[in-house]
């Protein structure tokens, strides 16, 4: 127990004042003559002792509040208990934070540093034998980190390797980690120093998630109850603007096209800033923006344009120009697969002696004229040609007018959608509704769009020589510029089709529809893969379709969006696992990693039982950058292209708030550090406990004073004996013979 | 009248008595007591044995006055001349409250003194031993003396009204004692109802008229009291 005050016990002192002010009042007692003393001097014989027994009480519970009064204004401590008589073996973990806002510089010093000064201290504090762990919460693992070592040199060792990464914290996860160390051990004393920048992000999944005492072991609430000690490193930051996301939107990637890339910059700082971005490609700037403003805890979004010149990986990164509080987040890495072409396959039955009768016939020339450049390139096979060679040659496949398949081609159609191709399929005379049904269900569901229900033709008996397509989908972005003049698209007559059963239950868009309803043009996505089916031919025979104007380029359309929505960017968050998945067909025995800077690395890539495995999982993605995924010992040798940015999280700037994270901490008790350079009176607290006493003896001061209260009151004469001072002697207590006056 | 009327007459005749009273009056120092109160003690009983004697005189009866504390100061023999009644008055007036008390051994002395049967009226506060006064007053009446017993005593006697920590010093002695209400209260009042109790009860074994009043008692109770015993006498 220590006073935090001590010259507040020099006002112990007044615990005279009730003494001397009892002497005072003595001397100053009222002189008043009296007719008789006698019965007074009986009176004052038979009260003396009860007098003397509450003056004194009196006096004491005077003196004693006064005393409590000054003990209170002392600040004296409880720490624990055990502290009277030692605390026995300590043993403590440390979670230093290391994300990437602990980089951030913060009036004037990297807050990494002043982390690990703190550290330093807390390991000083701690005396050499005494069990402590240390646990980073990101970065690569430290095989000594984790653990509890009774020496603190394998500690120092890890703090001098480690330092600020570019990954996210998540300091929930690693309390628990600490929590489990700790109740492993079998010190008496246990504490968790977590020496963080208190960043909300970082305890926003720990916040989130309440695990209910009841589901919790004897041990594990034990845990809970292990005291935390935040050292909180957060000062007042640098003014602070970060890339936080960069959206590359390229509805067709290919060779001489454009693209857009959207840039989200952030400014962390609590006032508007003006930053200047740059965007390079293969180390090239390409684009600076001009001066954007961006307001304070807000974000703008600028546009590049992006050329897309030569074919192949597209290496991109997003600079802002100048410096800031933190560098880690003034960098964003993208990749984008530019195509030298759009590689189309038109599957059709087998080919017809006169050309222009074939079922590709008007396809072969829309998608892949001969003459001039052209993105798409279309090659026209039959399906024992497609399935000769791995389906991802193509990133578009057209099945016009083919009988079912068989189960292995169906299977291979399905994986191919499955893992993000796209089947474009177009009736005709070949294709039989129930055939078709039966092979969509065998493939589990994963080839057509819609069910077909049968052929319908338009005929006298029916009243009318054809329909026309009367609604195009005016949202989707391939069929948008064609909605308007209606005639475009109205003038395609359908003499024949088969009714597709795409209702709500179906999951199916319907694109185009025909004048009495039916449906013509249905979609699906499967994933990232998906099918689309024609309703009618892609022949004269059935529609005037490939006779009309908007045939081409509805076509062209329908396929550059197709394959556009396949871009899907690659990249990841750094700590996040970097996944690779392969198509059945092209699965590589092993891969060669080539990390942003360091030497490349050969993994193998199999399964338990030998064979190639269908994906391929990297996790040391702690540096931001472009990673490049070699695939070798595959069927087609290729390469891919990662992009590993900085958590986007680490650039915010709110903190927990106190209050709510002591409140989610319950029941540890929870003191937080605000000065990482000092540390003494946290030290001081932890080993001596924080029992704050002063309200303890105002509760005490309190007590005594209503107690006084009500003594001094039940001394003092009471209300009913000044009422029975107006009766005549004799009448004024009960239980006495009553005496008349003047009788 | 039998001789000259040969008739028959009863004569019948009212006689008129006087009555012989001698009033004793404390005078010792506790009866110059008041406490938030007009008069002392004493100036309320001079004026009660002023009205006493006038109504006395006028009514033809002899009337003497003592006034002692622990011997007889004044002694004044009975008689019902206007004269003795004005020389009564200026003596009263003169006549001031000292000493201590000898109530009970100056009761007995003019016990021996009165030889002639007379009403005895005793204004005191009667602050001596209580049993030491009953047996001087049944001295009284061992003699075949009327006794009427005026307890004076002031408002503040009866009712403690005090509050605050107090050195009170007895009128008589001067002794001091320091007392603090709030803890003797209760018992004084014990006490002082006990002694007026005590009187009450002895005075009306002996068939003596006991009256207690307090210095704002209006003296026509005193004068029914005094005219009610007279007219048994």
């Amino acid at each position: 127990m220590i006073p935090l005050a001590p010259w507040f016990l020099l006002a112990t002192l007044a615990a005279v004042i009730p003494v001397v002010l009892h002497l005072i009042n003595r001397q100053k007692a009222k002189d008043l003559p009296f007719s008789t003393l006698r019965f007074l001097r009986i009176s004052v014989q038979k009260t003396r002792r009860r007098r003397r027994i509450h003056d004194a009480l009196l006096m004491l519970i005077r003196m004693a509040v006064l005393v409590l009064i000054a003990i209170g204004l002392a600040e004296f401590r409880l720490t624990s208990f055990k502290s009277l008589w030692g605390r026995g073996e300590s043993a403590a973990v440390i979670i230093l934070d290391n994300s990437a806002s602990m980089g951030v510089v913060d009036e004037g010093r990297v807050r990494f540093e002043t982390a690990l000064g703190a550290v330093q201290q807390i390991l000083r504090e701690l005396p050499e034998g005494s069990p402590v762990g240390l646990i980073l919460t990101s970065g690569p693992p430290f095989p000594e980190a984790g653990k509890l070592h009774r020496f603190h040199a394998p500690i120092l060792e890890i703090l001098n390797q480690c330092g600020p990464t570019a990954e996210g914290a998540d300091l929930g996860l690693r309390l628990r980690q600490a929590r489990r160390l700790l109740a492993a051990s079998g010190a008496a004393n246990k504490d968790i120093y977590i020496v963080t920048d208190q960043q909300a992000a970082s305890w926003k999944a720990a916040l989130a998630e309440k695990t209910p005492a009841e589901a919790l072991s004897d041990e594990e609430r034990k845990a809970l109850e292990i005291p935390l000690t935040i050292v909180d490193c957060h000062r007042t930051p640098q003014s602070n603007q970060a890339v936080r996301e960069v959206k590359v939107e390229a509805p067709v990637p290919v060779v001489g096209l454009q693209g857009k890339a959207l840039v989200k910059v952030y400014n962390a700082f609590g006032a508007e800033q003006s930053r200047l971005v740059e965007l390079y490609v293969d180390d090239t700037k390409v684009g600076t923006s001009p001066a954007l403003a961006i307001p304070a805890d807000g974000e703008i979004t600028y546009a590049f344009a992006l050329p897309f010149q030569r074919g192949g990986i597209l290496r991109g990164e997003v600079r802002l120009v100048g410096e800031d509080g933190a560098a880690f987040d003034d960098r964003w890495f993208f990749t984008l697969e530019v195509n030298q072409n759009i590689p189309i396959a038109l599957v059709g039955p087998q080919r017809h002696d006169i050309p222009y009768l074939d079922d590709t016939f008007y396809l072969e020339h829309a998608l892949a004229p001969r003459r001039g450049t052209w993105a798409l390139q279309g090659s026209v096979l039959s399906l024992a040609d497609l399935l000769a060679q791995p389906a991802w040659n193509y990133r578009v496949i057209y099945l016009v007018n083919l009988p079912p398949l068989e189960p292995a081609a169906a299977e291979r159609v399905r994986s191919y959608i499955a893992s993000g191709g796209h089947a474009v399929w177009i009736c005709g005379e070949n294709v039989q509704p129930d055939a078709y049904n039966q092979m969509h269900q065998q493939a589990g569901s994963g080839l057509l769009p819609a069910a077909l229900r049968d052929v319908r033709a338009a005929t006298a008996e029916s009243g009318r020589d054809s329909w026309h397509i009367a609604y195009l989908d005016k949202e989707h972005p391939a069929l948008r510029p064609f909605v308007e003049p209606a005639s475009l698209y109205q003038s395609v007559l359908v003499y024949k089709h088969v009714r597709l059963d795409a209702g709500p239950q179906s999951g199916a868009q319907v694109l185009a529809r025909l004048d009495d309803g039916e449906p013509l043009l249905v979609h699906k996505s499967f994933g990232r893969g998906s099918a689309t089916l024609l309703g009618t031919s892609a022949h004269t025979g059935w529609t005037n379709l490939p006779l009309r104007p908007i045939f081409l380029p509805l076509l062209a359309r329908l396929t550059f969006h197709l394959v556009g929505t396949e871009s899907v960017p690659r990249g990841t968050i750094a700590g996040l696992p970097l996944v690779v998945d392969f198509e059945p067909a092209n699965r590589p025995l092993s891969v060669e990693i080539v990390p942003p800077s360091g030497a490349p690395r050969r993994l193998p890539n199999k399964g338990d039982d030998g064979q190639a495995a269908p994906s391929f999982r990297y996790e040391e993605t702690h540096e931001p950058g472009i990673y490049t995924v070699r695939l070798l010992e595959g069927t087609m040798p290729g390469q891919l292209a990662y992009a590993v940015n900085f958590d986007p999280e680490e650039s915010l700037a709110a903190t927990v708030d106190r209050q709510e994270f002591a409140e989610w901490a319950k029941p540890a008790e929870v003191i937080f550090a605000d000065n990482p350079d000092d540390l003494s009176e946290v030290f001081r607290r932890r080993r001596e406990g924080d029992e704050d006493l002063w309200p303890w003896f105002l509760s005490a001061v309190l007590l005594v004073l209503v107690f006084e209260t009500f003594l001094s009151n039940r001394l003092s004469p009471r209300q009913e004996d000044d009422q029975a001072a107006q009766l005549p002697p004799g009448m004024r207590r009960r239980g006495r013979r009553p005496v008349e006056a003047h009788a | 009248m039998l001789a000259r009327t040969e008739r028959l007459y009863v004569k019948q005749y009212e006689e008129e008595t006087n009555m012989r009273v001698q009033i004793i009056l404390d005078a010792s120092g506790s009866m110059g007591y008041q406490y938030e109160s007009k008069i002392t003690k004493f100036e309320y009983s001079a004026y009660l044995t002023a009205v006493l004697a006038y109504l006395m005189t006028r009514q033809q009866d002899l009337v003497g006055l003592t006034a002692f504390d622990t011997d007889v100061r004044l002694d004044m023999p009975t008689r019902s001349s206007p004269r003795h009644f004005n020389e009564m008055m200026h003596q009263l007036e003169a006549l001031q409250p000292a000493g201590e008390t000898g109530l009970a051994a100056t009761l007995h002395k003019l016990a021996n003194r009165f030889k002639k049967r007379c009403l005895i009226v005793l204004i005191s506060d009667l602050y001596d031993e209580p049993e030491e006064v009953i047996r001087a007053l049944h001295h009284f009446r061992h003699r075949r003396h009327e006794v009427i017993v005026f307890h004076v005593l002031d408002k503040a006697e009866i009712d403690f009204p005090f509050r605050e920590t107090v050195a009170f010093y007895d009128l008589e002695t001067n002794e001091r004692i320091q007392v603090d209400p709030a803890y003797v209260r209760d018992v004084y009042l014990e006490q002082i109802e006990e002694f007026i109790a005590g009187y009450r009860r002895a005075c009306a074994e002996s068939y003596i008229d006991y009256v207690l009043a307090d210095t704002t008692t209006p003296y026509d109770l005193m004068l029914s009291r005094y005219l009610t015993k007279r007219s048994r006498l």
